[in-house]
């Protein structure tokens, strides 16, 4: 599965919204399908000097330098040890009229979900181990709960710029 | 057939006409007494109401109108202008600026805006004369106004445009009416004669009612630019066939017109009889002559040769026409006609698109030479030639001369003198010197910065510079000329100079600097960029607009330059910014260093060497490099990057303004052309990388910012006390 | 729109009313040549009622003039009203239609 897009669309888009899930460590999460661009293989990353552990490096994605995060630094966890089925989830967010590229990386991209707005519990104010303000809702899947990531706060620029100039003082 | 389009285009026009406006009115204000200086600030304005009202602007038409009028009376010598005409007529050109800027946005123009045009319209009333009514635009209101005005006077009606058209046949059907050109003609000015061509009506039975049959021949008495009437047909223009003959053309153009147009000759001659655009005498010598003519050799001759043969136009006046078409000619080449408006994104795109090309290029360059086959390697370097002189050209396009922007000072420079009761004179050298357009716009604010300062603090007041033997009138001059792929510009002005010692004790009180600290003059200079140095002494409202030196060197570094100081007491402080031309691509080398790929701007590089090969100093990161200390900056160390082997390591000596220094990396791969990339905002806060850019694998490299990367070294060996930072100083 | 016809002794006044333009030129070509041998040797139109003209309107008019010379028969306006006369000045045709 290279391009997450091509899952067919059903539903009233009001209430149903898709979701493509990956996996970091044991945990699922999700970000809303719309902001999400592509999900390509992980290869050749230039590693950019001094930065923060939760910026990776940068990668060229057909012309464009876009940077990398390790989501699970920023979320708290173990950094992501590459593996064979290591991904990263390029992402799309407007931030200040401008929008921004950033890949994601994931231990792996699981598939596209579609969650009705009702199936979708409130953010727990504790217990995820997690800022609060990352996460949308958590959806419950089966057995297993998925985060569904807020992914303008969690991957704010300002905020990962302010995060490299603290590394930097 | 956008109208969208054509109202960019008139947007774009304006801006352009504005500013020489501005420029044509501070040289009047500078003493020029040129005729040709009004007829230039005249013809702006003029061209600026009749486009507007093209496009129905009406409040910049009837603002702009009695502009015009003043003016047309300074063109006819009944008023001259002078300081005081000059200070409401600058003032005037800004409110045509708004109004402009007002219907670009599409904003309307609120009370406050239309108060100060009425208020600026009053003061010009002592210099209007007696009959100035004002014009309401006349809009195409549903034609109730005849469409001759009655006043042919003025103009002899070879002063007019002709303008013969005839329309493709699916205009009507399409949606479109001629008569609606006509209302746009009329804005531009008179139409003194027209007939409507009926010859092609056809028989009965081919008579479709929907198709267009009717021609026009039209005199049009305007000074509308052969461009502006052209747009009038902008809808048409590719159906129908227009032909436009200028005021002042000579018999031949009408001689050629009537040969060109399918109606019958005598037809055609009495039209252009009718319409006072030749004459009767001239018209029937002409076509008798063409009948001869035909008659003894079985072909139509060339009309405007027998009319010289013939003497049927004086021969000095064919001659004058001549002269006339020929200065028409010169005109056309002029600069304005030279030029072709392009969308800037579209070069963008361009540049962007050789951008790649470039990459790509030394991505084969690469296969072939791992290849090793020759015939490749030639062919893929000849090749290698052509991407760099498409570069180079594609580069070029968005060269712009300083000139403009230096040239905006002059106003600058005028007014704020005034409000300060100094004197002062802005010369600029070196004009022509070219640069990035995108340069360019972020140069401004810097620059304008600095001028201020240097009027505001550098020029004394007149009693000061005459207590110091000093001419009155102060002199800040705006330099720019190229330097090995840079641009310097220099900001110099004649006042009082930079107070050393006064700027040391500031940066002692404010805590900037320890007492007894020797630091260089330069050093103390570029202290004035620190931010804790803008006292409350300096600020005033003209340049302490909350916008400090310190804003200026920041501004400066982003577009990867230097600013350095010369100063001395009592005669002048110089400041010189050095730039590179672009910042989209750069001539660089490939290095590495840990692992990951670097690129150093060329442009910086005096020499690579082994690094074991040369004599350490004792004890501190300095080389002796032909009996010179050379202090280094080892990558790997001030980036923290992953221990390597020493023994092979490489130095690359940079120059950055005045100063040497070295850079140690772990290989040296050779030259590499790359596209700048933005590293986006996350990593603003990282000095020294200044943007990174795609090698021909495909691998991301980052480019080496040397000023900032040296800043950022002295910066960390002044907490850890060390070498480095006295090196540098002793090198001066 | 409508074109009535009356005649009087030697002259078929064709009085239109309404638009004359690009959207029912092809309805007013039939109906204003339709059995036109019926009609006089002088015809008189009268285009004080009509609302609207367009180049296309004027290009009718012109076509019926042209049309009717060949036949040996004079057309000529007889009543008109502001708008119809300001378009017919501006395209310099009113003179071809003077009685």
């Amino acid at each position: 599965m290279n391009q997450a897009s091509k899952q067919k669309k059903t539903g009233s888009p009001e209430v149903i919204k898709q979701y493509l899930t990956f996996r970091i460590g044991n945990e699922h999460y999700g970000l809303e399908l719309s902001q999400t661009r592509e999900i390509i293989e992980y290869s050749g990353i230039t590693e950019v000097p001094l930065m923060p552990n939760f910026l990776r490096g940068v990668i060229n994605l057909r012309g464009e330098v876009v940077p990398v995060i390790d989501l699970a630094v920023r979320l708290g966890r173990k950094s992501i040890e590459v593996q064979k089925r290591t991904c990263i989830i390029v992402v799309e967010l407007q931030n200040n009229e401008q929008n921004h590229v950033l890949g994601l990386l994931a231990d792996a991209v699981s598939e596209v979900i579609e969650m009705d707005d009702e199936n979708i519990e409130d953010a727990p104010s504790f217990g995820a181990n997690i800022r609060a303000e990352f996460i949308q809702g958590i959806a419950k899947r089966e057995d297993e709960f998925v985060v569904l990531l807020d992914a303008n706060n969690a991957l704010s620029i300002r905020e990962l710029a302010h995060l490299v100039e603290a590394q930097l003082q | 057939m956008n109208l969208d389009g054509a109202l960019q285009t008139f947007f774009a026009e304006a801006e352009d006409l504005l500013n020489s406006m501005e420029a044509a009115l501070l040289r009047l204000d500078e003493g020029d007494k040129d005729m040709e200086t009004i007829n230039e600030i005249f013809r702006a304005a003029h061209t600026i109401k009749g486009s507007a009202g093209l496009f129905g602007l009406n409040d910049i038409v009837s603002f702009t109108h009695i502009v015009e009028n003043v003016l047309d009376r300074a063109r006819d010598e009944k008023i001259t202008v002078s300081g005081d005409l000059l200070s409401i007529l600058l003032p005037c050109r800004d409110h045509i600026a708004v109004l402009v800027e007002n219907a670009m946005h599409e904003r309307a123009n609120d009370e406050t805006c239309l108060a100060q045009g009425q208020a600026l319209l009053d003061a010009l009333k002592p210099w209007l004369g007696v009959a100035a009514a004002p014009v309401i635009a006349k809009q195409e209101s549903n034609a109730s106004a005849g469409f001759f005005d009655g006043n042919t006077g003025g103009s002899s009606d070879r002063d007019s445009w002709h303008i013969s058209v005839r329309f493709g046949p699916d205009l009507l059907r399409n949606g479109m009416d001629p008569f609606s050109i006509l209302r746009f003609l009329r804005t531009l000015g008179e139409i003194t004669h027209i007939t409507t061509i009926t010859e092609h009506l056809p028989e009965f039975n081919d008579f479709d009612p929907e198709q267009l049959y009717l021609g026009f021949e039209i005199t049009l008495g305007s000074n509308a630019s052969q461009q502006q009437i052209e747009d009038a047909f902008m809808f048409v223009r590719e159906e129908s066939s227009i032909k436009i003959i200028p005021p002042r053309s000579n018999i031949y153009a009408f001689v050629n017109l009537i040969q060109s147009l399918p109606e019958n000759a005598q037809r055609l001659g009495e039209i252009l009889v009718k319409s006072h655009a030749i004459t009767y005498q001239e018209l029937e010598a002409a076509l008798a002559t063409q009948k001869n003519q035909a008659k003894a050799l079985g072909k139509v001759g060339m009309l405007g040769d027998i009319l010289i043969e013939e003497q049927a136009v004086a021969p000095e006046i064919v001659n004058a026409a001549l002269d006339k078409q020929k200065k028409n000619n010169e005109k056309k080449s002029s600069p304005e006609n030279r030029f072709i408006r392009v969308d800037a994104e579209r070069l963008d795109k361009l540049i962007n698109l050789i951008g790649e090309l470039v990459i790509n290029r030394q991505r084969v360059d690469l296969l072939a030479s791992k290849m090793g086959n020759p015939t490749l390697i030639e062919a893929v370097t000849s090749m290698g030639n052509f991407t760099e002189a498409i570069r180079d050209a594609a580069l070029t396009l968005r060269m712009v001369p300083i000139g403009d922007t230096f040239q905006k000072f002059k106003r600058v420079v005028r007014d704020t003198a005034k409000s300060l009761n100094k004197e002062i004179e802005l010369e600029i050298e070196g004009a022509e010197t070219e640069l990035d357009r995108s340069m360019v716009e972020k140069l401004n604010d810097p620059l304008m910065h600095i001028v201020r300062n240097a009027m505001d603090h550098g020029i004394e007041s007149i009693s000061v510079r005459q207590a110091r033997n000093k001419p009155d009138s102060g002199t800040i001059k705006l330099t720019a000329r190229h330097d090995a792929g840079n641009i310097v510009i220099g900001i110099h002005d004649d006042g009082g100079g930079l107070d050393v010692e006064k700027i040391r004790k500031k940066a002692i009180t404010n805590g900037l600097i320890e007492e007894g600290v020797h630091l260089s003059r330069q050093e103390l200079f570029q202290l004035i960029f620190h931010p804790g140095l803008s006292t409350a002494e300096q600020v005033t409202n003209l340049s302490g607009r909350g916008v400090g030196m310190d804003v200026v060197k920041r501004n400066i570094e982003e577009l990867q330059g230097g600013i350095e100081i010369e100063s001395e007491m009592g005669v002048g402080t110089s400041l010189s910014i050095r730039l590179p031309l672009t910042l989209a691509i750069i001539d660089g080398f490939h290095v590495t260093a840990g692992n990951i790929d670097f690129i150093v701007p060329q442009n910086t590089i005096l020499e690579c060497v082994d690094l074991n090969s040369l004599n350490h100093v004792q004890g501190q990161n300095c080389v002796n490099l032909r009996g010179d200390q050379v202090p280094y900056i080892r990558l790997r160390e001030i980036f923290s990057l992953q221990p390597g082997n020493h023994s092979r390591e490489k130095i690359v000596v940079v120059q950055f303004g005045e100063k040497r220094a070295g850079i140690v990396v772990d290989e040296l791969h050779g030259e590499i052309q790359t596209v700048v990339k933005p590293m986006g905002p996350i990593f603003q806060a990282l000095k020294g990388i200044g943007g990174s850019s795609l090698l021909g694998t495909g691998a991301v490299a980052l480019i080496l910012d040397i000023q900032q990367l040296i800043s950022f070294a002295i910066n960390r060996e002044h907490l850890r006390n060390n070498a480095f930072s006295v090196n540098i100083q002793e090198q001066e | 729109m409508k074109i009535e016809r009356k005649k009087s002794k030697d002259t078929s006044t064709l009085i239109f009313e309404g638009e004359l333009t690009i959207y029912n030129v092809s309805q007013l070509k039939d109906e204003l040549f339709a059995d036109y041998d019926k009609l006089a040797d002088k015809i008189a139109l009268d285009l004080h009622a009509v609302t609207e003209i367009d180049t296309a309107g004027v290009q009718l008019l012109l076509f019926a003039k042209k049309f009717f010379s060949a036949i040996h028969k004079s057309v000529f306006i007889t009543k008109s009203n502001e708008s119809v006369e300001s378009v017919l000045v501006a395209l310099d045709v009113n003179s071809q239609f003077a009685r």
